[in-house]
């Protein structure tokens, strides 16, 4: 337990620089956006009723309020978020790649440890993880923050507001990274786990057997995929809608922690035996 | 400890950003409204197996929640994530489901295609298969039957006779009666390039698994130039012995005005197939029923009823069906205005008809009505009124389901 809390320590130190900076270009970006957004409306509506002479109640009605979901709906606010899934999604070969290709083979020192070699596949898993629930804990931490500061540019009358709650609920985009259920978050980021433990596998097929090892993670991953979604293939090909969803969906948790466990004992194995510096 | 700061602040960080947004998100699920019934005339019993089936939609928050509605008050079902995936069938289906868990599996949630008696509950539905052109072929009857006494369930296919005429085949009703199950189909069939839409009642002995019958009890000719013939078999309870099959028939005629070109029913007329005797005879309808559309109509296996509201006025009809005499009819007025375009959920049962309004909001209300189909007296009636924790500036009730336990 030890061992493995300093290695996932290790790892996290190892990813703070780029964290750190994705959330900053993160801050940074959806400010502008709010400012930006906020600031060509309040212009707009100064154009029309100021210069114009548009009646402010005639300019509602043509261009409407302006709330918090049109923010959130710009190149500013979801840009950051993409770029931070994409960091994600680099990290999680990088993780295991620059140990090899690093300055100095850092692998060799991480596999010599005194500990089981199990612990340092779960650091990783770990950290990758920690990673992404930063993220989605960095924007919920911070949507709050920018609604303040969106509210404080544009005058009431002219905006709708809305909670947090209410945004992501009106942006599916945002629904997807923060579900507007407890027992979705769990779903949704259990079969993330999986998939990233499915790519860990493949990836250390590939250090364990070189060229022949693609193939090999490649087959993996289908296999892994194919097991996963096995139930609902079962259900509609096979069994005619059978089973009731509720028992459906616990089939594909069954599936999911299956696929989740033979991928962690594979990586383990080919940690242990096959694995080459 | 000191130099796993990054880590143990990150690790809180985490814990609680989010551990305190699903948590204020459960806060807010437990604050949605309550709706009940408020008597403003008659007794609360006489409602008390009735009902209603709804979603309310809160404006500001954008949130909807299932609710079911009845006289001891409101069953919320947030619209949380397990909730949707369970699904809102209908009543009937869902008591079903309680009861018969491994025999509901894989069946559509169709009321029609269900009967229960006291010895057997039965499910019957048409499957097909479709080509690369679109075309449907092969035609079967999916049928279960669940032995009570034996708990022993039968399932198996049939293949729909005729199959080289038939372009489409839609299973109405289902019945078991005599120790025969009799499948009720509307049937779209083509012959010689002839198209008819033929109502069929399929006989199918129990024991054998075979079809032993094959009845077309009416055979509705193609639509000619602007007018229209359609046939409606008039629902039963699916829990209920029906001796005799009632049809609707409507001959309709196109009307075209300056704003719209609608289907006007220009005759009606009632024909009864009796399942044992396989007889068919047709009642002649009073002119008023004839005349009218927007009407619903009921069977209860001895009387048929024409419901309808005109002008804030509840209008029930009622038939003998054996003898296909007008047994009781009247009027009443309701303590309510409707609006005639959008006619409310109505359903009799027990001998009384229940009239509910489909929607209310803030400033209209809902009004649920008991009136007894006999005397046509009004029994009860009463105000939903929806209380809620908070100040709600905007929302909307629908009732999409009227039903009585």
């Amino acid at each position: 337990m030890k061992s493995y809390l300093k290695l996932v320590n290790f790892e996290w130190n190892r990813v703070t620089r780029l964290f750190a900076v994705l959330l900053g270009i993160t801050f940074v970006a959806q400010m502008i956006g709010v400012i930006v957004q906020a600031n060509k409306y309040v212009k707009m509506a100064d154009q029309s009723i100021n210069v114009d002479l548009m009646p402010k109640a005639q300019f509602l009605q043509d261009f409407g309020q302006i709330d918090f979901v049109r923010v959130v709906r710009s190149v500013w606010f979801m840009g950051p978020i993409m770029l931070c899934i994409a960091g994600v999604a680099f990290y999680i070969f990088f993780i295991w790649y620059r140990d090899w290709f690093g300055k100095n083979t850092f692998i060799y020192r991480l596999l010599m440890l005194p500990t089981s070699r199990l612990n340092i596949f779960l650091a990783k898993l770990t950290t990758i993880l920690l990673m992404t629930f930063g993220f989605v804990a960095f924007q919920l931490m911070i949507l709050p923050l920018e609604n303040v500061v969106f509210k404080s540019m544009v005058p009431a009358e002219f905006r709708l507001d809305f909670g947090t709650r209410e945004v992501i609920r009106r942006v599916p985009e945002l629904g997807l990274i923060i579900p507007s259920s407890i027992v979705e978050f769990f779903l949704y980021y259990g079969a993330g786990l999986m998939a990233v433990s499915i790519i860990f596998a493949g990836i250390l097929f590939e250090r364990s057997f070189k060229w022949k090892g693609i193939i090999l993670g490649a087959g993996y991953a289908t296999v892994a995929v194919f097991a996963f979604i096995s139930p609902l293939l079962l259900q509609d090909f096979v069994l005619n809608g059978f089973l009731y969803p509720i028992e459906l969906l616990l089939l594909e948790i069954l599936a999911g922690l299956i696929v989740l466990g033979v991928s962690i004992w594979t990586s383990k194995y080919l940690l242990k035996q096959k694995i080459t510096v | 400890m000191k130099k796993y700061w990054k880590m143990t602040v990150t690790i809180i960080v985490i814990i609680v950003s989010i551990g305190s947004f699903y948590l204020t998100n459960k806060v807010a699920a437990d604050q949605n409204p309550d709706v009940t019934i408020e008597t403003t005339s008659g007794d609360m019993a006489e409602i008390k197996s009735l009902v209603l089936d709804g979603s309310f939609f809160d404006s500001s928050s954008k949130s909807s929640t299932q609710v079911k509605i009845t006289a001891e008050g409101t069953n919320r079902n947030n619209n949380s994530f397990l909730n949707r995936l369970i699904g809102n069938p209908p009543t009937v289906i869902k008591d079903l489901r309680q009861k018969n868990r491994n025999f509901m599996r894989g069946k559509d949630p169709i009321e029609n295609l269900f009967f229960e008696n006291d010895q057997f509950l039965a499910y019957a539905n048409v499957s097909y298969q479709t080509s690369g052109s679109l075309q449907s072929y092969n035609y079967q009857f999916d049928i279960s039957i669940l032995n009570k006494e034996e708990s022993k369930t039968d399932s198996f296919k049939l293949q729909v006779p005729n199959q080289t005429m038939v372009e489409h085949v839609l299973m109405e009703d289902v019945q078991i009666i005599g120790g025969e199950l009799k499948l009720i189909t509307q049937n779209m069939t083509r012959d010689n390039g002839v198209n008819n839409t033929e109502q069929h009642v399929y006989t199918v002995d129990i024991a054998s698994q075979q079809i032993s019958g094959d009845e077309a009890v009416l055979k509705l000719p193609e639509d000619q130039g602007d007018t229209q013939m359609n046939a409606q078999l008039i629902q039963t309870s699916p829990l209920q012995d029906d001796e005799n099959l009632i049809f609707m028939v409507t001959e309709s005629s196109i009307k075209k005005d300056l704003e719209s070109t609608r289907f006007e029913s220009v005759q009606k007329e009632m024909v009864t197939y009796n399942l044992l005797t396989k007889e068919t005879t047709s009642i002649e309808l009073p002119e008023d029923i004839q005349t009218t559309d927007n009407q619903a109509s009921f069977y209860d296996g001895e009387m048929i009823y024409f419901v309808k509201t005109e002008g804030g006025k509840l209008i029930v009809t009622s038939l003998n069906q054996e003898s296909g005499k007008e047994d009781t009819s009247f009027e009443i007025e309701l303590p309510y205005k409707l609006k005639d375009q959008n006619p409310p959920l109505m359903t009799i049962d027990n001998g009384k008809v229940y009239v509910a309004t489909r929607s209310m909001n803030q400033n209209q209300k809902a009004f649920v009505v008991a009136v007894d189909t006999q005397t046509g007296k009004l029994l009860y009636s009463g105000e939903l009124a929806v209380t809620s924790a908070e100040e709600m500036e905007e929302y909307v009730l629908y009732l999409y389901e009227l039903s009585v336990k």
